[in-house]
């Protein structure tokens, strides 16, 4: 098990991730335009997130790369503020219950395969370290 | 779109990103596993992104700062899934429906209010 990084550090990391993420975010937004784009974004940051979780966890440089790529980049990267005004300043609310409950569901379930993909490539890598053995 | 609108939003996804860290150092889960910072991270993010989008120009560097950077980074769908996930595997089921509820229905209601508060603000701004 590794400890975590100082607090102040650990702000950093996120903050100098998110601000990376912030601006991809935007960038391809701008370029996609429409609600499509955030449902993109989100759900691939939820995936990128659970493998990027899986892969780095107990490993000794995740104590570094885990605050500045999870929740600073991929952190930066997806957003829940402007879900929530969009289906507020537009659908009604069966519309708005309706595609909160889709993102939340498909979102879990994004994050669900990203860590079962992590846990395949990681049982795969000890798998053939044991047989060079 | 310009390099100063980028500048923007970077700045913005810095501070708002720093805040969130911060948020979930202090606020930790608790003892069920419930993301506490997280959650107070989405709903207030959502409160001041209702109130920006309305008070604020659309297309200007301003929005870009504190909408797409600050909003956009203080609030996050990813760990939201994740922590959904997380607590699913570890057979919390009630806490997950709570946390996915609660985060939901707040984050509607700031949005809500933010949207009043930024045309109200708007209104008794502008001459």
């Amino acid at each position: 098990m590794t400890t975590p990084p100082p607090t102040g550090t650990h702000v950093l990391l996120v903050a100098a991730g998110s601000a990376v993420g912030a601006v991809l975010r935007f960038l391809l937004d701008t370029a996609a335009g429409g609600g499509w784009a955030l449902w993109t974004l989100n759900l691939t940051g939820a995936a990128l997130l659970g493998l990027l979780t899986g892969l780095l966890r107990g490993h000794r440089s995740g104590r570094w790369l885990t605050p500045l790529l999870g929740p600073g980049l991929l952190g930066g990267f997806t957003t829940f503020s402007a879900v929530v005004v969009l289906v507020v300043g537009s659908a009604g609310p069966v519309v708005a219950v309706a595609q909160l409950a889709a993102m939340t569901l498909l979102g879990a379930l994004a994050a669900w395969a990203g860590l079962v993909l992590a846990r395949l490539l990681r049982r795969d890598r000890d798998v053939r370290a044991e047989v060079r053995r | 779109m310009t390099g100063w609108t980028l500048l923007a939003v970077a700045l913005g996804g810095f501070a708002g990103g720093a805040l969130r860290g911060w948020l979930t150092t202090v606020l930790g889960p608790t003892r069920d596993g419930f993301p506490r910072g997280v959650l107070a991270a989405n709903v207030a993010g959502s409160l001041a992104l209702g109130t920006a989008v309305t008070a604020l120009p659309a297309g200007s560097a301003a929005l870009a700062l504190a909408g797409a950077g600050f909003c956009g980074a203080l609030t996050t769908w990813s760990a939201f899934s994740l922590d959904l996930v997380v607590l699913l595997e570890h057979r919390r089921h009630r806490t997950a429906a709570g946390y996915a509820l609660l985060s939901l229905g707040a984050g509607l209601l700031a949005a809500a209010l933010g949207l009043l508060l930024g045309t109200w603000l708007q209104e008794s701004l502008t001459p």
